[in-house]
């Protein structure tokens, strides 16, 4: 298997034409469950197309949090909430006596609860995981052609049941956690050695930023992943940006990714940006195997549901690895000179693709006129309502969101490149430069990540 | 800065009654630029000069930094606040819109009234292709009346303020 694992993570419908365009720049996509359980057939399409190429995360969380994170109504003030119907098929799939503490007494499961079913958990999410998109690809038409040509598609790994660690959680809870999560990935391991099917087992660790500050906290976690018969663990830091979090948040990161890597694990960031992938730098002195990120929306993810927010034109600033609004990155580009001068649009554009973005995707958007850069901010006015009554908002056009989005991943295949091939010194000097000429309001904030990584400033 | 009783909404009210009678301009409510939705748009008629102004009664940074999110496609920027009680307070505010070159407009709670304490400079670098997209959105969807205040759907539904 390759080393390093570039990953796309599928959220929306509205993925699938970049998704589709990008596939074969990707190691591997992964789907969550609930959106595998209430799509199964438009997701058995996509892993079509991705022979031995898809992972189910099985978000076993969705048992230990609060009950209104998995709560909606139908968008009536009126309605009764009820669990969202994605999260209720998944139910469908897993141990009964479970989904009934959720659905009839509408409350978060305790340790002990989930240990009295936890080998019924194992198997029916390694279950769901390798069979479930099966099933729905048996009823293709294009199935017989899979078949003829073995090319069906199955697993690119089978992550074990895992729960999170919440910062409200005391150490001793927090131990006891860790230890269900142990004894999940143990029983995942003992049931793939006995399957007929090869799938690799991997972990997955959940937790709050505050977590990773817990005195010895890496420690245990060393303690917890140490055994084998497993390489990767996914990591997912509540909505965690290395770029932007405080100092000590990055300094426990890299403390924790240390432990793992020292007792020969492969750690994976579940949702990540530019920040994570340059820590699959060879040279890099702490080492993540591989990174996925979204399509659609951002490179970092709270765990639980909040408010979606007002969709908004954005636009990712490749040299400073941001998705920027789509206003400040045109904000930044103006200040440079880009339109505005004696230059020509034809010039400007030949600019851009130096020193901003020479991606396929700019190309078709640009042209040879720097001005086509606003079709990137291409939307429509729609009402908002608000306290203050109704107000007009911009809403990106469909055209202009799948642009954006074409161009965020060709800049994820830029960078993963650029990460394979350069040195890690001469990646965080273009780093620091870029933000010193763009953004030098930020530096201070990269200066102190580089820290961390051992990076001296000339 | 001192608190005033009145509300973001109220305070831009008092700011359009005074001014769409004040000279050939053109008040547009709410308008939508990149992500954000500007307080107000004051256009001139005769040269289509376009200023953005942001309200704010507590958090004048704030408005600051509303007001230049959107620089690239005004000609002009401005913040309207109550007036701080205090001189530091004043200094403060006054120092940081001369820096981002920002017109300034104090409301003063007692006398009612409105005054002009900066004039800004025309803004650099005003991207052309962006600026076209918002005189765009005012010549067509902007008269539909934006808010929910009769008075000012009534009024902004006129096109022009002489």
């Amino acid at each position: 298997m390759k080393e390093l694992l570039r990953i796309l993570r599928y959220n929306t419908g509205t993925d699938k034409k970049a998704f589709v365009e990008l596939k074969e720049q990707f190691d591997a996509v992964v789907f969550n469950a609930t959106i595998v359980a209430y799509s199964g057939s438009s997701v058995a399409d996509l892993v079509s197309m991705h022979e031995r190429k898809y992972i189910i995360d099985p978000q076993t969380h969705i048992f230990q949090q609060d009950i209104s994170a998995i709560m909606a109504t139908n968008g009536k003030a009126e309605d009764v909430e009820h669990i969202k119907k994605s999260v209720d098929k998944y139910l469908d799939q897993l141990p009964k006596s479970l989904a009934k503490i959720l659905r009839e007494q509408q409350r978060p499961l305790n340790v002990p609860e989930i240990m009295s079913d936890i080998d019924d958990l194992v198997a029916k999410t390694y279950e769901f995981q390798t069979e479930y998109v099966s099933k729905y690809i048996k009823k293709k038409d294009y199935d017989k052609y899979l078949e003829f040509t073995d090319l069906q598609p199955s697993p690119r790994m089978v992550i074990a049941p895992y729960f999170m660690l919440k910062g409200s959680y005391s150490k001793d809870a927090i131990s006891s956690w860790l230890h269900l999560n142990s004894e999940c990935l143990r029983k995942t391991i003992e049931m793939e050695s006995k399957s007929e099917e090869h799938h690799p087992i991997a972990a997955q660790l959940v937790l709050d930023k505050t977590v990773l500050e817990l005195p010895n906290f890496a420690d245990e976690v060393k303690k917890t992943y140490s055994s084998g018969g497993y390489e990767y663990i996914f990591i997912w830091i509540d909505d965690f940006d290395a770029f932007a979090t405080s100092i000590d948040h990055v300094q426990a990161f890299a403390d924790l990714i240390k432990k793992l890597n020292g007792i020969g694990k492969k750690p994976i960031m579940a949702y990540g940006g530019y920040e994570s992938i340059i820590l699959c730098n060879a040279e890099s002195p702490v080492r993540l195997y591989g990174v996925a990120q979204s399509v659609g929306y951002g490179e970092y993810r709270a765990i639980t549901p909040v408010g979606g927010g007002l969709p908004v034109n954005k636009y990712y600033f490749l040299p400073l690895h941001r998705r920027l609004k789509f206003g400040d990155a045109a904000t930044i580009l103006s200040a440079h000179g880009y339109f505005t001068g004696s230059k020509s649009p034809a010039d400007r554009a030949r600019d851009y693709y130096a020193h901003i973005c020479d991606c396929r995707q700019c190309h078709h958007v640009i042209h040879n006129d720097i001005h086509n850069f606003n079709r990137y901010s291409d939307s429509s006015p729609y009402d908002v309502h608000t306290r203050n009554g109704i107000v007009k908002r911009n809403k990106p056009t469909y055209e202009a969101e799948v642009s954006a989005a074409l161009h965020f991943l060709y800049c994820k295949v830029q960078e993963w490149e650029s990460v394979e091939k350069q040195g890690f010194v001469d990646l965080v000097h273009e780093l620091r430069g870029n933000y010193k000429k763009y953004c030098p309001e930020k530096l201070s904030q990269i200066d102190k990540w580089c820290k961390v990584y051992g990076y001296k400033k000339n | 800065m001192a608190k005033d009783s009145i509300s973001e909404t109220e305070l831009r009210k008092r700011f359009v009654d005074i001014y769409k009678n004040s000279g050939k301009v053109k008040l547009y409510l709410e308008v939508p630029v990149f992500s954000r939705s500007v307080d107000l748009v004051v256009q001139d008629a005769d040269d289509l000069s376009m200023m953005a102004v942001e309200f704010k009664i507590h958090d004048w940074r704030r408005a600051i930094l509303q007001a230049q999110s959107v620089a690239i496609c005004f000609d002009y920027l401005g913040v309207c606040l109550p007036q701080p009680k205090t001189e530091r307070g004043y200094r403060s505010i006054v120092d940081a819109c001369k820096v981002s070159r920002i017109c300034l407009y104090f409301y003063d709670a007692q006398s009612k009234t409105f005054g002009k304490v900066l004039d800004s400079p025309r803004t650099a670098n005003v991207w052309d292709a962006q600026k076209k997209r918002v005189i765009k959105y005012l010549e067509g969807e902007a008269h539909e009346g934006t808010t929910p205040d009769s008075e000012v759907q009534y009024w902004n539904r006129q096109e022009s303020v002489r």
